[in-house]
Order: C-alpha cells, then sequence, then structure tokens
C-alpha cells in the first residue's frame, strides 16, 4: 500500500523533533528511518512527492511556531491563499465638547480606514540527492532545519526593515536615539506607553538589553551612582534586566545573516518599546502570513538532482493612524 | 575654561547625549539645544553617529568646519539640507537627482521629509520614478 503523509502523521513530529535536535524514543526513531528509507530507495513521483509534504509540513509547523513572536510586537493575521488580511487603523473620532447650554454640538463619527496588505513570498529551494535521503531522518531533518532557519531569517530582516525605516521618521515619544541608551530620552518614551497603556514592554537585542541595569542607580545619599544588590545580581546571572521602569524586557532571538558577513538579521541597537494593555490591532506593525507552507517538487534531468521548493506567503507594512502605539529608541553610540 | 558653543536638535523626536562632563546625559528636545565644549563634540565624533549623520548640528560656520573635520561635504548631503536646499536638488534633472539619492547613508527621516516636499511639487515622471526605485514604500501619486 502507497505510504501516505498528512500533516497529523507521527513522522512529521518526529522530523520537527530531529531538526530541533528533541528527545526520540529510539524505536520511534528507528519506525521513522525506515519509513524515509523505504520512500526514497523507491524514487517514483509519488514517493517523491510524499517527502515533500513531509518537509512541507515540518517546515510549515517550524515556520509557525518561530513567528509566534511577531504577535507581540505587530497586528498578525493568518489567512488563506488569496484571501486579503484588512487591518482596521483608528483616526480621530468621537469628541466632546464644552460650549453654551443649548447650543448645537458638532457631529464626530468614530473613524477607521481600512487597510489591505499586498503579500509577497519568501522562498527556499533545496536540492537533495535522493540517494543520500535514503540515509534516513538525519538528511530529511537537515533540509527541514536549514530551510526553515533560512525562511525565518528572511522574513524577520523583511520585518525589521520596514518597521526601523517607518519608526526612524516618527516623533517623539514615539522615537528617540542617543549617544549610547540615554535615561533622560529612554525614560519618557516608556513612560508614556506605562501610562497610555497601562504597561509596557521592551524588546531588543540582548547587546542593548543589557545596557538597562546601568540606567537603574541613583545618587541618594551618595556622590557615586549606586545600586540595588538584586539588580547587579539579576544583570551577573542573565545578563539583563527582568523589568526596567515596570516594563518588561525581552530579548529577541537574533540569528547570524547567512551573507558571509557577521551581521545579524536584527539591528543590534534598537530597542522597542510596546504597550501591553492596548488592542493588538492598535499597533502599527501588521503582518499577515496568507495560507500554509507550500511545496513543489522536480527532478532536474541533466544532473538528476531532485528540488524541493518551499514558498510561503506573508508581508508587512506600517499602518498608522493617530499615532504608531509603539516608540523605537536608536542607539547611535559606535561599537 | 573653553568655550561652549549651541548643538542643535533640528528634528521632532528627542535625542540624548552622554559626554565626560554630562555624565548622567542629557536629553535634548526637539527642535530645541543643548550648550557643550568643544571636548565634548570631540568626545561625540568618537563614541556616536549623531554628528556623522547630522542628527545634531552646530549653528552656521561652527557646523561647516566640523563637518570639514569628519570629512562630510554638507553641500551634497541630503542629511545637513534645509526644505530649501531639496527643493533645488528636485528641481534639477533626473540623472542629477539620482546620483544626489545614490548615496546610503541618507537617514530615513531625512527620506521622509524629501518625499514630502517631492509630493507637493509637480515632478516629471522620470524624476517620480527615480524617487519611486528609491522610496518604493512611498506614494508619490497619493
Amino acid at each position: 500500500m502507497a505510504i501516505q503523509i498528512y500533516k497529523d502523521s507521527e513522522i512529521v513530529n518526529v522530523a520537527i523533533a530531529e531538526a530541533r535536535k528533541e528527545r526520540i524514543d529510539s524505536n520511534v526513531r528507528e519506525n521513522a528511518n525506515q519509513l524515509i528509507k523505504d520512500l526514497a530507495s523507491d524514487p517514483n513521483p509519488h514517493n517523491k512527492y510524499q517527502i515533500a509534504q513531509l518537509v512541507k509540513f515540518a517546515v510549515d509547523d517550524i515556520v509557525k511556531r518561530d513567528t509566534n513572536w511577531l504577535e507581540n510586537l505587530a497586528d498578525v493575521k493568518r489567512v488563506g491563499f488569496g484571501d486579503k488580511a484588512d487591518f482596521d487603523v483608528k483616526l480621530p473620532g468621537i469628541k466632546a465638547f464644552i460650549q453654551a447650554k443649548g447650543a448645537t454640538t458638532p457631529r464626530t463619527k468614530n473613524a477607521r480606514k481600512t487597510v489591505s496588505l499586498e503579500t509577497l513570498s519568501v522562498s527556499a529551494r533545496p536540492v537533495i540527492n535522493i540517494v543520500e535521503m535514503q540515509n534516513g531522518l538525519a538528511n530529511a531533518a537537515d533540509v527541514i532545519n536549514d530551510a526553515s532557519y533560512q525562511m525565518e531569517c528572511a522574513m524577520n530582516g523583511y520585518i525589521e526593515n520596514v518597521l526601523t525605516t517607518a519608526a526612524a521618521t516618527w516623533s517623539s515619544p514615539y522615537y528617540g536615539t542617543g549617544s549610547g541608551l540615554v535615561k533622560g530620552t529612554l525614560d519618557p518614551m516608556v513612560m508614556h506607553w506605562i501610562r497610555v497603556g497601562g504597561g509596557a514592554a521592551i524588546f531588543g537585542d540582548i547587546g542593548e538589553n543589557t545596557k538597562l541595569a546601568a540606567l537603574t542607580g541613583f545618587t541618594a545619599n551618595s556622590t557615586t551612582q549606586q545600586y540595588a544588590g538584586d539588580i547587579i545580581r539579576e544583570q551577573n546571572a542573565n545578563a539583563v534586566i527582568g523589568t526596567y521602569l515596570s516594563a518588561k524586557v525581552v530579548n529577541l532571538m537574533n540569528p547570524l545573516k547567512e551573507d558571509g558577513t557577521d551581521g545579524f538579521i536584527f539591528d543590534q541597537k534598537k530597542l522597542y518599546i510596546v504597550p501591553t494593555g492596548v488592542d493588538a490591532g492598535m499597533r502599527p506593525l501588521k503582518v499577515v502570513f496568507e495560507g500554509d507552507v507550500f511545496s513543489t517538487e522536480a527532478t532536474n534531468i541533466d544532473d538528476l538532482s531532485w528540488e524541493i521548493r518551499l514558498d510561503q506567503y506573508f508581508g508587512a507594512a506600517i499602518a498608522k493612524g493617530v499615532r504608531p502605539y509603539m516608540s523605537m529608541y536608536a542607539d547611535s553610540s559606535v561599537g | 575654561m573653553s568655550e561652549k558653543m549651541r548643538l542643535n536638535n533640528p528634528h521632532d523626536y528627542a535625542v540624548g547625549i552622554v559626554t565626560p562632563e554630562k555624565e548622567y546625559g542629557v536629553n535634548i528636545l526637539p527642535n530645541s539645544f543643548t550648550m557643550v565644549t568643544q571636548d565634548e563634540i570631540d568626545y561625540l565624533m568618537a563614541t556616536s553617529t549623531l554628528l556623522q549623520n547630522g542628527v545634531l548640528q552646530l549653528a552656521g560656520e561652527k557646523q561647516k568646519e566640523l563637518a570639514a573635520t569628519m570629512g562630510v561635504e554638507m553641500e551634497n548631503n541630503a542629511n545637513f539640507m534645509s526644505d530649501e536646499d531639496i527643493k533645488k536638488k528636485l528641481s534639477g534633472n533626473a540623472n542629477q537627482l539620482k546620483k544626489w539619492l545614490s548615496s546610503d547613508d541618507i537617514q530615513p527621516y531625512v527620506l521622509d521629509k524629501i518625499a514630502t516636499i517631492a509630493k507637493g511639487m509637480n515632478l516629471s515622471a522620470n524624476k517620480l520614478q527615480v524617487l519611486r526605485e528609491k522610496m518604493p514604500e512611498y506614494d508619490f501619486l497619493g
């Protein structure tokens, strides 16, 4: 009977676990190895399609899980293929007036505009030697791991570029910069969102987050800066403090770019301050994922290599109504 | 004591500086200034990109001297241009415009300013094409 792989097949979960270097029961691994060997040893169109399905389902699952963090920073929508995501952006709306008794109150209405996002494709096209695939799970996991990692990096890089390009055109307190982290500039930005949004979270690269501890000092009854013992302990243990001015400090995972440089996907010198108490729909960064990861496979008749093309449609844009509902601090220090 | 000069923040956002003389930092409010010494300017040049990118600027002749020290050619650098200068650049021909915009160092807020000014001008199709290539996220017809 021909093997069929579905999204919830056990082999998909095993391949994901292998790609993520998680523990797998030895007989479960053995069964998965055998299944992939069986498929690869008879590379007929059906079997090759099933391997492509396995890679697609696993990459889709990993990309979904690893892009979940975006929901903390952006207004994220997942729609079906061919569907358009509409984002509502609130505009200046209903107003109240102090006026003389019996005067005519000007009419105002709750106003919003709808923004529709175009999507692009993030695509990876690994070439696989079908003979090597007969080695089983390890080779499939390598393809899954590399493809999902590269797709995530490409998406995160694009999203960051959209966000930073727009945010640098905002005014205070939505954008600020300084020669290092300057308390007098950063604090009003954080305080703004604590006041307006009922709380705030600070997202940044660990290199920038680690500088926050130095801003917590005070000089009461002393001419030198003093720090609380638990701040020093926390900084030593974790390289960052968990909260700053009551805002939760979150380290962004910052993978290396695969462009031959030692650059990172996210700018190491930016802090994003997001209000935690406002609806996600108010956030200016809009991200849409159209459909799941899908795959197309083909054998090259010239060199008999076999390719899987993986695509995820997605889009990102900035749409702000009255205000952006987040802030960005850019550290302009050198080094 | 060395002479103090005015360091301007001509933007709509706040800029913070830390120098050995301003150990705890100073927040320069939008469209405001602070007084600094030549030593502080030297320190800021060595430790940040705020002066090189035109985020903070000295007034008049002092800024020209500073730009020369930093090797910045202010006449053609969009980061240091007034609205009038940008208008003049946009009024030139498309090839000159393309050359002027080819620098990667133009700050996002300066591009935003250029886009805003361009929208208010009646520019030819080939100049709009140059602007669109540099700033694909802007709608110059809207």
